[in-house]
């Protein structure tokens, strides 16, 4: 009875396993494979600070200010 | 009881899509499609509040014709895209499975509706125009930081829903993503120009 289990586990995963066809981007494959962890679980904790940051980068560098930006986005729904 | 379930089940994969977006994609791409009915219910519980403050009206009759007009437009949208999506999985003769993209990109809806809400709700709370104060720009600051927050969110659930509904790898997800973006571009222009959306409800 556990072998029967223990087999249905092993062919479900195998086929999830399987089923995919591997991530490949040439040489950018290991700087992939180093990003891919940290979106995986949790990828707020990445996005937020990204985004802040880029958020006040581009509102910095640009003439149009993140004040504009906004008063148009709430218009946006 | 099995409402109940459907319930708990909707929310577990809200919540595996914010906290474990890899893990909770690959199971539920393969669930029952039964819960795009709530995702969709809820949508629509949208539209009916934000009628009233986004047609500056509370006539039922112009309610229930925008509302309508809304919602056909949002569901048109979204079987446009699967169908999109469908064709191109063929074509790239992958294990594709229409009930998988249904349910990859209906919880793909999350973040949109989730961004519209929360901009209705400032909307009300906080009218824009925005000014050149410390309080307006710590305020833009945070809304467009969240607003970036839930595109690149949205962008990881499209990555996730080509790579486990239509068994892509990069180079194919590149290859429909140059395909689609440019129709999405096309489509969310017919929408804005048409007063159906300004920002597409994608």
């Amino acid at each position: 009875m556990n072998n029967d289990k223990l087999y249905q586990n092993f062919k479900t995963r195998w086929k999830e396993v399987t089923e995919l066809p591997p991530q490949n981007l040439g040489p950018l494959t290991p700087v992939y494979k180093q990003t891919v962890p940290y979106l995986k679980i949790a990828p707020w904790r990445v996005l937020l600070p990204v985004a802040f940051v880029m958020v006040a980068a581009i509102a910095l560098l640009l003439e149009i200010t993140a004040v504009q930006i906004a008063s148009l986005l709430q218009r946006g729904f | 009881m099995h409402t109940i379930r459907l319930l708990k089940r909707v929310i577990y994969n809200i919540w595996g899509s914010v906290q474990n977006p890899y893990v909770t994609y690959r199971e539920l791409v393969t669930q029952d499609p039964l819960q795009l009915v709530v995702l969709f219910a809820a949508i629509s519980g949208y539209f009916v509040l934000v009628s009233p403050l986004k047609f500056h009206t509370f006539h039922p009759f112009l309610l229930t014709l925008n509302i309508a007009r809304l919602l056909t437009a949002v569901i048109f949208t979204y079987l446009a895209i699967c169908c999109l999506f469908y064709v191109l999985g063929l074509m790239l003769k992958t294990g594709v499975k229409l009930r998988s993209i249904l349910m990859g990109w209906g919880y793909s809806l999350v973040p949109t509706l989730l961004w519209f809400f929360t901009t209705s709700f400032f909307y009300v709370i906080l009218p824009p125009p925005r000014h050149e104060t410390i309080l307006g720009r710590l305020f833009s600051l945070l809304y467009i930081t969240f607003s970036v927050s839930l595109f690149f969110w949205k962008g990881i659930l499209y990555y996730l829903t080509l790579r486990f509904a239509l068994k892509l790898d990069f180079l194919k997800i590149s290859l429909v993503s140059i395909i689609f973006f440019p129709l999405l571009g096309i489509y969310s222009y017919i929408m804005y120009v048409l007063s159906v959306f300004r920002v597409p409800f994608v």
